[in-house]
């Protein structure tokens, strides 16, 4: 009889408490994001849409050695790489990719490639809304993705 | 027609009851949906619907006009005829139970005839409440027998036995509450839960001498939700196990019929247990000497809501939103002030009450949805049989027994 009663109270106080929870967590804060009406909270690290950096000068960090592109598991960075000249510097180092190109419709956003580069060149930005009716327009070309010239602080990642 | 009138007086003003109650039925139910959503969105930190309308508000008749538009195909080898009937059925029994349900205590006058507002006043009011209710289970078990499909089939399955046994615990709960009453018809089981303890604490069933309902009002509840196949007792439809059980072969307005009886359901389920156990249209408060203040309580609720509704309305983020809303508080607000009006005041009293229970149960209905998981099958059974059902019977014999010593 006793061990019967303990279970009913037992029942009713654990019914209780999680008819509690799910009472208070009604007049709780939403966590829905109200996209596009407002702009999206990301994570600091969230892996968007990337940004090829530049350094305190101005200059592309990317110096055009392949590693991003040998790291890339979807095989959707392509690189063209140039020499350098005094008459045109684009890049600190030796060489600069003249074409650097990703193809959205194949990267994964795995964020190999941005752990791959020695120059933190390539990182993540916080960009996403890719969709088009257009699958050419998902490769990207240097200039869409690089930072732009007038910013010289490095873009937030 | 005139002539047509004055000759069948009851007919006419039974028609236009039956119109009216449809109506409100049917926007309660599409609006039952929102609040759902609404409610179970919240518990689990979402939104709900949102977009169609200033707080989704029109998304029932967008689903409505979805569900019109929609395909509806018939699954080959699918007994036509049934399949085609069960969701009619249950549609049909749903709203038919609501016939009976008394909501007021006054009559109104339609066409120059005085009538309750009720559109049949049984004096078995009670049993073909659950005469109807019952032969619910038909609608469910036939869809899934109909269907020709083995998801369906194992939920029509499940349906029925679940429905079967939890229909013995339900009907032997309400047993308690006839005892005390002596009576089937609804109207009269209500006007004997009259009066208070001390002035101020009700004398409804739950309460009331010589046995407090407390056991029957429970067994009542738990089953009545297994009754309408609710969290945690939906095994009939488990998405997780049946794809969506009895419906899972139904589209277009057939499953939306099969939707619509879940709600309606549920409706008259809160309705019987606020009419057995909590004093149906009686007020929790004296309306005498000092309390008769509490005779404006529906006009003050509604002159709340309308104040709620105008200052969210004027911060609402869309145009649309910041007309409607306003508008709409101010109807309401326009029924606040009707319902404080000398002689339509004591006429409120009644249906306030009543739907304000009902709501009370609704709500819970859809909290308990949001906060328990479902039963294992054999859990279901057990509790229905072993625990529900002894309980409900043991609630009989000690209501019989104080009716009994009582009344000597």
């Amino acid at each position: 009889m006793a061990s019967i009663l303990r279970e009913v109270t037992e029942t009713i106080v654990t019914l209780a408490k999680g008819f509690r929870v799910t009472f208070r967590n009604m007049w709780g804060k939403t966590v829905t994001e109200n996209y596009p009406e407002t702009p999206v909270h990301f994570m600091p690290r969230y892996r968007g849409i990337h940004v090829l950096q530049r350094d305190e000068q101005g200059l592309e960090k990317c110096v055009g050695c392949f590693l991003c592109s040998a790291a890339c598991p979807a095989n959707c960075i392509y690189i063209e790489a140039a020499e350098n000249t005094d008459a045109t510097r684009i890049s600190a180092g030796e060489r600069y990719a003249r074409v650097y190109n990703i193809d959205y419709s194949r990267c994964i956003f795995c964020g190999y490639c941005v752990e791959a580069c020695p120059t933190d060149a390539i990182t993540h930005g916080h960009g996403f809304e890719l969709a088009t009716y257009d699958i050419n327009s998902l490769i990207y070309r240097k200039e869409q993705l690089l930072q732009p010239e007038l910013h010289k602080k490095p873009a937030t990642v | 027609m005139s002539d047509f009138i004055a000759q069948h007086p009851v007919l006419a003003v039974s028609v236009i009851k039956v119109v009216v109650l449809m109506f409100l039925m049917m926007t309660a139910l599409a609006y039952l949906t929102w609040f759902e959503r609404k409610v179970v969105a919240r518990i689990q930190s979402r939104w709900g619907p949102y977009r169609v309308g200033p707080h989704g508000l029109l998304q029932p008749l967008a689903d409505g006009i979805k569900f019109l538009f929609k395909e509806d195909p018939t699954p080959g080898g699918a007994d036509k005829l049934i399949y085609f009937l069960a969701p009619f059925l249950a549609m049909a029994l749903a709203l038919s139970a609501i016939a009976v349900i008394p909501f007021g205590p006054k009559h109104i006058e339609i066409l120059g005839h005085a009538t309750g507002l009720q559109i049949a006043d049984l004096n078995i009011g009670l049993l073909f409440l659950f005469a109807i209710t019952s032969l619910g289970v038909y609608g469910v078990a036939l869809a899934g027998w109909a269907s020709n499909s083995k998801y369906p089939l194992l939920g029509g399955l499940r349906s029925s036995a679940q429905m079967i046994s939890y229909e013995l615990s339900m009907t032997m709960s309400v047993v308690g509450v006839v005892l005390m009453a002596g009576t089937f018809n609804l109207r009269e089981i209500i006007t004997q839960q009259e009066g208070y303890w001390l002035g101020f604490i009700p004398r409804w069933n739950l309460l009331a001498p010589p046995l407090p309902q407390l056991i029957g009002f429970f067994v009542y509840f738990v089953s009545a939700i297994a009754e309408t196949n609710r969290v945690p007792f939906d095994l009939p439809e488990a998405e997780t196990e049946l794809v969506a059980g009895f419906h899972t072969e139904y589209a277009s307005f057939k499953f939306a019929m099969f939707f619509m009886a879940e709600y309606a359901n549920m409706i008259t389920v809160s309705c019987l247990a606020t009419l057995l156990f909590f004093g149906g249209w009686l007020s929790p408060f004296s309306t005498t000497g000092m309390f008769a203040w509490t005779l404006y309580i529906p006009t003050a609720v509604f002159a709340a809501c309308a104040v709620l509704l105008f200052v969210d309305g004027l911060r609402y983020s869309t145009t649309f939103g910041r007309i409607v809303l306003p508008v709409l508080a101010l109807a309401v607000a326009g029924l606040a002030a009707v319902c404080a009006m000398p002689g339509v005041v004591e006429f409120v009293q009644g249906p306030f009450w009543f739907l304000s229970k009902v709501f009370l149960f609704l709500f819970f209905y859809v909290w308990l949805r949001g906060t328990l998981p479902r039963f294992r099958y054999d859990q279901l059974m057990a509790f229905g049989w072993k625990l529900l059902l002894p309980l409900a019977l043991a609630n009989v014999v000690l209501t019989s027994l104080m009716v009994l010593v009582s009344r000597r």
